[in-house]
């Protein structure tokens, strides 16, 4: 699977073999270095703070950063997946820069939290997490207030320890990136003899003779006749990706710190051509630095800093990779060559393809995105043990910025089409468009200010009897200032107390009150109850400790929870200028116009009801683990546009807070840990399943009960069902106005009124639960080790129409065509087809949202492997090194999933997901 | 002592980050209803706003349906590109969700605008007659909205002047009767006709607004179509002399100067012209070049060809005398020359094979530069759309040109006269009112009177009632052909379901050019079109405003 790759003009891969080998050769290995095998942590990071799990009743999961580290990405989430239950990531793009996923949890998208912080950063490098917590339920979140709804990510960063002086780390990788499978392309002989095919079966005469057809087979002619492969044309490199980690950290009683610095490179596939004296490669760089300082100022009083600057510049052609990749799929093989025959070689093109693909890659200048961000956290902390043992006050204020500047430096190239002269021979050029000079714009496209304070207190006492009682008393303050809007504003105070009696039964409450300033004031603020109860059963008289289970925790919460999606003072009645306006005079002149913005509404947040019910067990002494989750979420009050919404009033009704849907589902989390001699090993595993159901969507009455969505799961996709092949021309039931001929899709006429409309459509998709899931191994023997991560999802199903569905000849037949067109219906392969028959252009019968176009969406992905070995012995000593470990890894192995046309995470049409073979060394003094 | 220090420290820095400033708690920079429309604004220049975001209300018509003309769903033309959206109109696809032409949410828009300009526009401290005037106006273009309502849905709610928010129930809201709607938008047309300016005294820099003749020639329009067989089945005659009367009331309307352009031509290319009652008025441009030219001219006169005209409509225009093709004895009909010796007007409303464009002649023949026979865009039927385009037969390359969509013009107004008169009674005295105004129409065409007995301008002069119908009905077809007429005229008259108009096929040219040189002219059926009546002549109002609003009755047939 991975030779292939490595085969192909690699330098990266050659130069980290030669390492690999010349590491292996020159270090004698000598003494032992077991990795040390973490059983489940029972410390968890919490927003009340870190409890340990038998103090808790919420439901949380819990990673630690260290498990983060073998994945080579440039976005830290790339490396969550697979990793924590009911977590969902699902990247949409391999362009570096653009590679940053988007996560969804029960449904919904988590709120991420960066020490503490709600806030969003991309350039965390995993190594510098500690620990990442999954805050699942209501008693977890509900300190968020209004922010709670959604779950959160609570990322907690490493700080310095005290070890009485330093080390430093230093870790350097570099690999090559290739794409993943790839949507397949017709070539021109293909392509020519299917268009035939379609026009004919459009009753349309045929416009390729069979001499044309046998040109663009053949070859012999490629400039009258190409047949360009624009994707091995375009993406003919493979790319790169290197980071280079430096952290130290250290500290003594007084002082400790940690400190990271980061840089990372991402180049991506395409062509380049040594003509420019610019960079045209899409690429990523990044610096980052980071630092984490805990001084104690006093005996009692704590103060932290810490400081994060990040610094990236994002580069690609001027026409913009997603355009370029936009043009591959949508430009046939044979739509023209792409030189033309002349000494210049000059591009060609045409003026049905006027847009010369390799023209855009290379000859269209270039985009920079500069993306700034920092921030900086001031944290005191004062334990008040003089006054009562367990008493603490903190505070902490932090600024962050963003800033996003575009530096656009693009250009036009000139097209030249080849006319030759058919009695004469003779050749002539006709041009579209001008060589143009290099503009340069550049702009700020996102400016964000953000500011945040908390103060805080706290209580932990642990009495004698073994009962616990922790208070807390946290608010929050942010004001989130984006470009020229006035800034949001989040209020939340909150009161957490939770008791353990005795250690074995858990009682805890939270409430929060919490509000933001974009809602109209009386709709700003929301009260959030929450409340939990736990039973350690390990700690009970009857239990025996002994036994095969040593531990069993039984725990369930249920609470409010809140989600504020304001929109721009929505509640307010405003106006606002149009470019539409009208002409008057003879001139004429132009009067712009001015209309209503949209009817106000005042809405406020939106409510979670979330009930949480888990178990956690502990067998065989602690190696074997088990967390088992059972959820319903009910999200009350969501926006939506009323049903009753009629175009009457003469203006788009807004979005209420009237539409009530629920999740539900378990998450289980398993792990078994032991050594054998020599051989330690994990192994580890994760898996959801979700359900959904609109439980209200303020539906008008429908006419039919199929037509009806409430009942339906959240993500329904609504159409026709498909119901087999047009056998004889005019056959039905088929969409109304339609005249069928054999080979057109045929659907099922529900309300059997003989045509097809909307009256036909319902719900496709089966109500099978929505399955996430991962593997983990991981593996030492003496000073080799090995990790890998499966990663897979079940029943996942989308819609796969138009472009996303490679649908053939659209746009009137200057679209595309695809493999998958080869196994279209004929009279011959009826029953076997897997597209309808050939038609140009949109077919209002064929290319309508039906059951036809659901493809499922299924895969189990070798996601992340790593191999290590570690080298410490008396002779690093003596260049004070303590240890060096060289790895390989590698990211997006092997997929195993019934898609064949593309990859089966990504159905996008941006830049394809990168595999990544990776290779480096980590030298700890 | 020590961390009591300590403890004050925490709160001087909490108290000192908390620290209050004062900001906008509401943004200020927002537009609202009370600076819109300002009441110490005497120059009202956001209310001219809201009344130029209405006035973009009026019906325009270029390339509108998927970049076709709405006639493109008629026999006249068909789209060129396959699948074209049109088709669910030529066809007979309109269901309650789908309709290319779905324009109701778009009218009642238009409906809610004008009202809250009508209710507000009072506080703003214009002099008394100007805020008069642009109230006619407005009343006018919320008058139009329920026409092109009721044309396409029959009766519709009528809301009258109430602006309804989100607290009002509009769940429960029947519709008006054809016979209300039609009442409504002929009462609004009579209480503004007086308010507003004559065409004359509208000043250059308001060209273009709402004038006098305008409301006249609506409610002209109106009641002509309340007279027609779709929605007078009993033939009550008054209502054929109530559109006479009004037509007849415009063309001696004093002050207007309406009258035809001596040119076919410039009626749609000069923007201020007599013949001009209201047009969509819009900046110069080259798009309906870019958009309809023949599609073999490449950059940078880039076109499109999207419309193409059929064999049907070419074969509508008479002969250079007036006569039909086939009848004329002074022009004899050759299919294997179709173009020479026609109706001028033929010439401004299609591009035929050989007709100079840029300094070229059109190749629509098989293989020609028009008709390329390859990937790319072309005619289905071996003609593009020549009407509302620039005079670019000898330019180079085109030119920006004023492209204004003609919602009422006068040539209008004489076929409405002449189409009523003659529905009236079946008398010489109506039926000579109703040639005069042919012969008006075809004289500025460029036909002539002629010299055969028997005949005026190729019409016959004793015509019957019936032969005078269908001349008119012929002569509206091709002198406003592609400017949404044809579309509804055959639906009021309900000859649409007929198999030579909605029913049959659209037909077309293939043009074969031999080794010689010369061509062959073969006409071939192109495309299939289906009326279903009588469920077509009515648009189905949208499901989702059925469901909405459960007193809303469905139109028969969705």
């Amino acid at each position: 699977m991975t030779t292939s790759y490595i085969g192909n003009r690699n330098k990266w891969a050659v130069f980290y073999s030669l390492i690999f080998l010349i590491s292996c050769l020159s270090l004698t290995v000598n003494g032992q270095y077991l990795k040390k095998i973490d059983s489940i942590s029972k410390i968890f990071p919490l927003l009340q703070g870190d409890r340990l799990s038998e103090h808790t009743t919420g439901s949380v999961n819990l990673l630690k950063g260290s498990e983060l580290t073998t994945t080579p990405t440039a976005f830290y989430k790339n490396a969550l997946t697979g990793r924590l239950a009911g977590l969902n990531i699902v990247n949409d793009s391999g362009q570096p820069g653009e590679d940053n996923p988007s996560l969804s949890f029960r449904g919904r998208t988590p709120l991420i939290l960066i020490d503490g912080i709600p806030r969003t950063l991309e350039g965390i490098d995993p190594s510098e997490i500690a620990s990442v917590t999954l805050l699942k339920d209501a008693v977890s979140t509900a300190l968020l207030g209004n922010r709670g709804a959604s779950g959160a990510l609570l990322i907690t960063t490493k700080t310095g320890k005290n070890i009485n002086g330093y080390n430093f780390n230093i870790k350097t990788q570099t690999g090559v990136t290739s794409n993943l499978k790839q949507r397949k392309i017709l070539s021109s002989g293909d392509y020519a003899t299917l268009f035939n095919e379609a026009l004919v079966n459009d009753g349309r005469a045929p416009i390729f003779t069979d001499a044309q057809i046998q040109a663009y087979k053949s070859g012999s002619d490629p400039y009258s006749y190409p047949n360009i492969n624009w994707q091995n044309e375009i993406f003919n490199n493979n790319g790169s990706f290197s980071r280079v980690n430096l952290n130290s950290s250290g500290g003594d009683d007084k002082t400790t710190y940690f400190l990271s610095l980061d840089y990372l490179d991402q180049q991506g596939g395409l062509v380049t051509t040594s003509d420019n004296n610019a960079d045209t490669q899409p690429n990523y760089n990044r610096f980052v630095f980071k630092t984490n300082l805990d001084v104690a100022l006093t005996q009692s009083l704590q103060g932290t800093i810490n400081l994060y600057a990040s610094n990236s510049i994002q580069n690609q052609p001027g026409s913009g990779v997603t355009s370029i990749y936009n043009a591959i799929l949508n430009t046939p093989s044979l739509a023209y060559p792409i030189f033309n025959p002349d000494s210049a070689r000059t591009l060609a093109g045409n003026q049905t393809f006027s847009n010369n693909i390799y023209g855009q890659a290379v000859r269209s200048g270039y985009s920079l995105n500069k993306n700034n961000d920092g921030f900086a956290d001031f944290t005191l902390k004062q334990s008040l043990d003089k006054l009562t043992k367990g008493l603490w006050l903190k505070t902490r204020g932090s600024f962050y910025y963003n800033t996003v500047q575009v530096l656009d430096r693009n250009k036009s190239f000139q097209r030249r089409q080849l006319i030759i002269n058919p009695s004469t021979q003779d050749t002539t050029y006709k041009s579209y468009g001008n060589d143009s000079q290099q503009s340069n714009s550049n702009s700020v496209s996102r400016r964000v200010q953000d500011f945040y304070f908390e103060g805080s207190a706290g209580y932990s006492h642990l009495s004698a009897n073994n009962s616990k009682l922790d208070l807390m008393l946290l608010y929050s303050f942010q004001n989130f200032r984006n470009g020229g809007q006035l800034p949001q504003k989040y209020n939340t105070a909150g009161f957490d107390v939770t008791y353990a009696i005795n250690g074995k039964y858990v009682i805890e409450g939270v409430l929060s009150y919490s509000g933001n300033s974009w809602f109209k004031p009386g709709k700003q603020y929301d009260l959030y109850p929450a409340g939990g109860l736990a039973w350690n059963m390990d700690q009970e008289d009857f239990f025996n400790k002994n036994g095969f289970i040593n531990k069993l925790k039984l725990k369930a919460s249920y609470g409010k929870t809140g989600n504020a999606s304001a929109s721009y003072f929505g509640y307010q009645d405003t106006y606002h200028q149009n470019s539409v306006g009208y002409y008057y005079g003879t001139g004429p002149t132009l009067t712009g116009g001015i209309e209503e913005d949209g009817l106000p509404v005042a809405t406020r947040a939106s409510s979670a009801y979330k009930l949480d019910a888990g178990l956690e067990i502990e067998f065989a002494k602690s190696k074997g683990s088990f967390l088992l989750d059972y959820y319903r979420n009910d999200l009350k009050g969501l926006l939506q546009v009323r049903g009753n919404n009629t175009s009457l009033i003469g203006i788009n009704y807004p979005s209420e807070n009237i539409r009530d849907i629920s999740y539900s589902g378990v998450e289980l989390t398993t792990g078994w840990a032991d050594r054998i001699g020599d051989l330690g090993y994990a192994i580890g595993g994760v898996i959801s399943l979700m359900k959904s159901e609109n439980l209200n969507i303020d539906e008008p009455n429908m006419p039919f009960p199929w037509m009806q969505k409430t009942g339906q799961r959240v993500d329904q996709i609504y159409g026709y069902v498909a119901d087999g092949y047009v056998q004889t021309a005019g056959q039905g039931p088929v969409v109304e106005g339609y005249t069928s001929v054999p080979g057109d899709i045929k659907y099922k006429d529900l309300n059997n009124d003989g045509v097809i409309n909307q009256y036909d459509v319902k719900g496709l998709r089966n109500d099978n639960p929505f399955i996430t899931y991962g593997v983990n191994f991981s593996l030492n023997y003496k000073n080799f080790d090995i990790s890998a991560l499966f990663q897979g999802v079940g029943n996942r199903s989308q819609l796969v129409t138009g472009e996303l569905g490679e649908w053939a000849f659209r746009n009137d037949g200057k679209g595309n065509a695809f493999e998958q067109q080869l196994n279209r219906w004929t009279p011959s392969t009826a029953s076997t087809a897997i597209y309808p028959r050939l038609s140009i252009g949109a077919n209002i019968n064929n290319n309508v949202n039906s059951s036809y176009w659901i493809q499922k969406l299924d895969y189990l992905r070798l996601k992340n492997v790593e191999v290590g070995y570690s080298f410490n012995g008396q002779f690093l000593n003596k260049i004070k090194v303590s240890s060096i470990r060289v790895f390989i890894n590698g990211y997006n192995l092997v997929t195993f999933s019934d898609v064949t046309r593309f990859d089966p995470e990504s159905l996008s049409l941006a830049y394809p997901l990168q595999r990544v073979i990776n290779g480096g060394l980590t030298v700890k003094f | 002592m020590k961390s009591n220090r300590n403890l004050a420290l925490i709160i001087l820095c909490g108290l000192s980050i908390s620290s209050c400033q004062k900001y906008e708690t509401v943004p200020n920079d927002s537009l609202n209803a009370s600076i819109v429309y300002d009441q110490l604004d005497k120059s009202a220049n956001f209310a001219l706003q809201a009344r130029a975001d209405i006035y973009s209300y009026l019906p325009d018509g270029f390339n509108r349906i998927d970049n076709v003309v709405l006639d493109a769903a008629t026999d006249d033309a068909i789209a060129s590109r396959y699948g074209n959206s049109i088709e669910v109109l030529s066809k007979s696809g309109i269901t309650a969700d789908i309709n290319p032409d779905g324009v109701w949410s778009k009218y009642y828009a238009a409906i809610r605008k004008s009202n809250i300009f009508l209710s507000k526009i009072d506080q703003v401290p214009t002099d008394l007659n100007t805020i008069a005037l642009w109230k006619s106006e407005i009343r006018f273009i919320r008058a139009i909205s329920y026409f092109e309502l009721l044309k396409r849905y029959s009766g519709v709610p009528l809301l009258g002047n109430h602006v309804y928010g989100l607290e009002d129930n509009l769940t429960n809201i029947p519709r008006n009767s054809y016979d209300e709607v039609a009442q409504y938008i002929s009462k609004e047309c009579e209480a503004i006709k007086s308010l507003l300016k004559t065409e004359s005294e509208v000043s250059t820099a308001e060209f273009g607004a709402i004038s006098r003749g305008t409301a006249y020639a609506l409610k002209s329009r109106l009641l002509l179509y309340a007279a027609s067989p779709l929605n007078n089945p009993s033939n009550d005659l008054t209502k054929w002399q109530a559109a006479a009367d009004e037509a007849k009331a415009l063309i001696s309307l004093s002050g207007t100067g309406y009258a035809l352009n001596p040119s076919f031509a410039n009626a749609f290319l000069q923007r201020k012209n007599a013949e001009i009652i209201l047009n969509y008025q819009r900046a110069q441009t080259t798009d309906l070049e870019k958009q309809n030219g023949p599609a073999g001219f490449t950059d940078p006169n880039g076109s499109n060809g999207y419309v193409s005209p059929t064999q049907n409509l070419v074969d509508a225009f008479p002969m250079k005398d007036g006569r039909a093709i086939g009848t004329s004895p002074a022009f004899a009909y050759d299919n294997q020359n179709p173009y020479i010796n026609r109706d001028p007007r033929l010439a401004l409303t299609v591009f035929y094979n050989g007709i100079d464009w840029l300094q070229r002649k059109v190749e629509t023949f098989e293989g020609g530069l028009d008709k390329p026979n390859t990937i790319a865009f072309q005619t289905r039927t071996g003609y593009y759309m020549r009407k509302f385009l620039g005079n670019f037969e000898t330019a180079q390359n085109y030119s920006a040109q004023t492209h204004n969509f003609p919602i009422f013009r006068y040539a209008e107004i004489l076929l409405n006269y002449a189409e009523a008169i003659n529905e009236v009674a079946d008398n010489t005295t109506n039926r000579t009112e109703a040639f005069n105004q042919l012969k008006a129409i075809r004289a500025r065409a460029g036909i002539a009177i002629g010299a055969v007995a028997g005949y005026n301008y190729g019409l016959k002069t004793n015509m019957t009632q019936v032969e005078m119908r269908d001349a008119i009905r012929n002569e509206r077809r091709i002198e406003m052909a592609f400017e949404e007429q044809r579309f509804w005229d055959i639906r009021r008259w309900k000859t649409a379901e007929s198999v030579d108009v909605g029913n049959g096929f659209a037909r077309g040219v293939k043009i074969t050019k031999s080794i010689t040189g010369a061509f062959i002219y073969d006409y071939v059926n192109v495309d299939k079109l289906t009326f279903i009546a009588p469920k077509m002549y009515l648009y189905a109002i949208p499901l989702k405003d059925i469901l909405a609003d459960p007193a809303l009755t469905q139109n028969p047939g969705y």
